[in-house]
């Protein structure tokens, strides 16, 4: 899987997708996430604040955001599946009650791409993520078998 | 059976909205926190307050609100249920019976019940569903503001890091979601309904 680590290696040094697109090639963000009444962080920075709209942001005493640090290839990807998942459903919260702002659809689509991909990606490697999944084989059925969500990621 | 356009499904997807990695054992912790799952401003009770309610709300957006925050709210109980169940693993009674832990473990054993930190079981009488959508959209921005204390009295009763990142994050939630809910309160506030 030297594609992966070349891919893992990637994320650890950056940290996001969004400067170069070595292994999306074909995945074109939005260049920026500032918008006309959209200020938002990028999802990895929205993620753990648990917020994707500066406006919104209240910290709590001094605490600072906590960094999310994976463990292993696994969990750096299952971080990226995460993050843009987190960013997609706070754009969506938004956009259910603003459904005409162009750019939050724009960047909606962005992410929704963005995270097929990942989520085929881990899939792939590590077993289904939901059940109506074609990676699925009914001669072993690999949904039970990789860890559940609640236990403690090795 | 007719398939109409009515069905309604949710789908389980194999992880968490944010990673519980808690290594610590700390019963009290948990004994605080199962109020976030089963209690009064907890998140069960966030999930089907919305849910129920989202049937009479006026336009499309209520509706989408309603149902995809009491979604998320559904991910939140499995991860509060997550944090319960790493903080209690490999607890001896001993140990449960220190943090005052053995009542619980009489009526539930080592399983993860719905309840208050004083053990009183979930209510659906914490919500209301009244139909009428300003009474209802005011009742969810006081919930999600109750939320919001809870999580920062939990907040204070631990300095765990595993335990503190999930609980801000969560509190965060409720603060986008009284945004949200906000947001639509004067969007229908303004139109008028009824």
């Amino acid at each position: 899987m030297s594609d992966f680590n070349d891919y893992y290696n990637y994320l650890v040094n950056r940290n996001n997708l969004y400067d170069e697109n070595m292994y999306f090639d074909n995945m074109t963000y939005a260049n920026t996430f500032m918008h006309n009444n959209l200020d938002l962080y990028d999802p990895y920075e929205g993620f753990i604040r648990g917020n994707m709209f500066k406006n919104l942001y209240k910290g709590y005493k001094n605490y600072k955001p906590m960094e999310v640090k994976p463990t292993s290839e696994k969990n750096a990807l299952m971080l990226e599946i995460q993050k843009h998942k987190f960013a997609l459903n706070d754009l969506a919260l938004y956009l259910d009650v603003n459904p005409n702002n162009k750019e939050a659809i724009t960047l909606y689509n962005d992410y929704v791409s963005a995270l097929n991909k990942l989520t085929n990606y881990y899939e792939n490697l590590y077993g289904p993520i939901t059940l109506d999944n074609d990676l699925i084989k009914t001669a072993n059925f690999d949904w039970i078998n990789c860890p559940w969500p609640w236990e403690v990621m090795k | 059976m007719a398939m109409g356009g009515n069905e309604i499904m949710w789908k389980y997807e194999k992880m968490l909205q944010y990673p519980i990695n808690i290594k610590k054992k700390d019963l009290r912790m948990a004994k605080y926190l199962i109020t976030q799952y089963g209690g009064a401003n907890g998140e069960l009770g966030a999930a089907w307050r919305y849910l129920s309610q989202r049937y009479t709300m006026p336009d499309e957006r209520g509706k989408a609100l309603l149902t995809d925050i009491g979604t998320e709210e559904l991910s939140h109980v499995e991860m509060i249920s997550a944090m319960v169940y790493q903080l209690m693993k490999g607890a001896s009674l001993k140990e449960l019976k220190e943090a005052g832990l053995d009542s619980m473990y009489a009526e539930h054993g080592y399983g993860i019940y719905p309840t208050d930190s004083n053990g009183i079981p979930f209510t659906t009488a914490y919500f209301a569903s009244t139909g009428d959508v300003l009474a209802d959209l005011s009742e969810d921005m006081a919930a999600e503001q109750k939320a919001r204390a809870t999580y920062e009295n939990l907040i204070n009763l631990t300095d765990d890091e595993d335990v503190i990142g999930p609980l801000l994050y969560l509190r965060q939630r409720e603060i986008v979601h009284f945004a949200r809910f906000k947001e639509l309160y004067d969007y229908y506030s303004k139109k008028k309904l009824k």
